[in-house]
């Protein structure tokens, strides 16, 4: 089978999947961020910023040693040279991947949210951008006009840099690249950059309505965004991490979180085709029922952390598309054996009807996240045994 | 008076309104019962850990709870200087392991060590372990939390261990904490104890003080 043949037949398996229609067999797209770099013995920082070519050497040594079907993304996502030129940003890299440094989102006071929700661009516009980056408040209008400019000429770089890998791991090594796009869900937004853990946690408590009420306006506008880029509908997925709920008490997610998930799936996958694929941080067994409010017939998958893969699927199973499985921890710590009797449950329990796609169960950056020949076997397991 | 038992139910609840009241009046009364306040209080975010073990509170909730603590501390401080003096406080090292920059997790789990009557040593994130073998030989300290999120911390938290001990500190005992600890990661790491969750943390970090 020739390279685009390949492509096909890999984006297929992941379409059927999303469709609800039974695939071939299970597809296998585990959730490899930078272990893919240290598996091939490539730095992380060399392939995010100096050689596109080493982002497609390590997607060629993870196929030539493993079937997997896809890769979520390269995983190069944070114009690291963009943010340094407008002042520091939250994001650092090294050559064990890109990390957020630790409470580096507190942008703004509870008592502005009402700001917030006035006009989001305004506010980012003239308020916080200044307020984060001091080039954006002394300097002269001409220069910060010179300085988006700027910007965007490095965004636009950065961009094209992960193109040129992207077209060759899809193209040379028929290797479907699966997110499209990414969005936030607005109290993402709040969480991650403008109020961070502390602020949040307290204004959950404390502001909820005025918290909810910024939400609001801030997931218009981010849409508005997406929309602006006129990114089509296509086979792949629009990727958003989702990070708060599950600090929250079921309750406040009820109020806070899930009506932004719902709404999101009814707008994008519903009405306007495309599909979604949520990363669900952490423990989601206590918002399982709460889950029930979404809707039926949106196309989406959710990776879960963590929990109960059997109630998982009798909960979830016919609404969404079920992605992980594999413990991290177990692809470290375990033998072989344990691997393979994990896989084969994970294949009992979640793959049965479809909608399932083979995965770890957390994003793995480095090979601390689980040894080759582990990963390796689990996959070859599926490859086998994940016939349909 | 402030009635302390229902000080205790009122932090465990989180009511933050109730909490604020009661220890006013404990000020404007003079202060004299600042540290039976301040006990109570403590009582309380044993109530908040246990309810987080139970699956009742979430996280957020005790981030909310450990900045609870912080504004009862503020409102007593003053009178809980003049007032008991002297009782001494088992001082512990808590830090993120190098490489490893997530905070959240070691803050929480600061406030409510603290509550629980520790003197933490706050390293920060990132922490070399240089860092920790130097102030712990300097402070004397026999407990060290070590904190992480990524899996990568498990390598940073078997080289602080492997460094604690090199250095021939006597008796150090280390726990390690966070996401991607087990107890194939305190195999892995040579520590002595883990936890997911702060309650544990609190429970192990107390039963080594007691025991030296």
């Amino acid at each position: 089978m020739n390279a685009s043949e390949l492509y096909e037949q890999r984006l297929t398996r992941f379409d059927d999947v999303l469709s609800r229609k039974l695939p071939d067999r299970v597809p296998i797209i585990p959730n490899m961020n930078t272990w893919m770099y240290h598996y091939a013995g490539i730095s992380v920082k060399k392939a995010f910023s100096e050689d596109a070519g080493l982002q497609f050497e390590a997607a060629k040594h993870l196929t030539d040693n493993m079937p997997i079907d896809g890769l979520m993304s390269t995983s190069n996502t944070v114009p690291l040279k963009l943010a340094e030129k407008v002042g520091e940003g939250i994001y650092t890299c090294s050559d064990n991947g890109v990390q957020i440094k630790g409470s580096g989102g507190h942008l703004m006071e509870p008592e502005e949210y009402k700001l917030l929700a006035e006009n989001p661009m305004k506010f980012f516009a003239n308020v916080l951008i200044p307020r984060k980056f001091d080039l954006f408040k002394n300097a002269s209008l001409e220069k910060k006009v010179d300085v988006i400019k700027q910007a965007f000429a490095d965004n636009v770089e950065f961009m094209k840099y992960n193109r040129s890998a992207n077209v060759r791991i899809e193209g040379e090594l028929g290797l479907p690249i699966i997110i499209r796009g990414t969005n936030f869900l607005s109290p993402d937004v709040v969480l991650d950059y403008l109020r961070d853990f502390v602020g949040i946690s307290l204004d959950v408590r404390r502001h909820s309505d005025e918290l909810l009420a910024a939400c609001m306006s801030l997931y218009d506008y981010i849409l508005e965004m997406f929309h602006d880029t006129a990114t089509p509908p296509d086979r792949k997925i629009i990727f958003s991490p989702l990070h708060l709920p599950t600090y929250l008490r079921p309750k406040d997610f009820a109020k806070l979180y899930l009506p932004f998930m719902k709404r999101y799936l009814e707008e994008m996958s519903v009405k306007q085709g495309y599909s979604v694929y949520f990363f669900m941080e952490n423990d989601w067994m206590p918002y399982l029922d709460l889950l029930q409010e979404l809707p039926d017939n949106a196309k989406f998958v959710g990776l879960f952390e963590k929990g109960n893969l059997k109630e998982m699927k009798a909960k979830l199973g016919k609404k969404m598309v079920i992605m992980g499985g594999m413990p991290v921890s177990l692809l470290l710590f375990g033998s072989k054996e344990e691997v393979i009797e994990k896989t084969k449950e994970c294949l009992d329990t979640l793959a049965p009807d479809g909608g399932y796609i083979f995965s770890t169960d957390k994003t793995m950056m480095t090979l601390n996240d689980g040894k080759p020949e582990n990963m390796i076997a689990a996959c070859e397991y599926v490859e086998v045994h994940g016939k349909y | 008076m402030v009635d302390f038992t229902k000080l205790t139910e009122a932090l465990g609840d989180l009511d933050e309104d109730s909490v604020l009241e009661m220890l006013n009046q404990v000020m404007d009364e003079g202060g004299e019962d600042a540290q039976k306040a301040m006990d109570a209080c403590q009582k309380g975010m044993e109530i908040v850990g246990q309810l987080f073990e139970q699956g009742e509170y979430f996280v957020g909730d005790l981030i909310f709870a450990g900045e609870l603590m912080t504004e009862a501390v503020d409102i007593l401080k003053n009178a809980l200087i003049t007032g008991e003096q002297g009782e001494t406080k088992t001082r512990m090292i808590l830090c993120t392991v190098k490489d490893d920059l997530h905070d959240i997790g070691k803050n929480i789990v600061r406030s409510m060590l603290e509550a629980s009557g520790f003197e933490v040593i706050d390293l920060g994130i990132d922490t070399p372990k240089e860092k920790i073998v130097e102030t712990a030989k300097a402070e004397g300290i026999k407990i060290v939390a070590l904190s992480g999120v990524l899996t990568l911390a498990i390598d940073s938290m078997k080289e602080a261990v492997d460094a604690l001990h090199e250095a021939g500190i006597e008796g150090v005992k280390v726990i390690i904490g966070g996401a991607p600890v087990s107890e194939e990661a305190k195999i892995a790491t040579g520590a002595d104890e883990w936890a997911h969750s702060p309650q544990k943390t609190v429970q192990v970090c107390r039963g080594w003080a007691e025991a030296s």
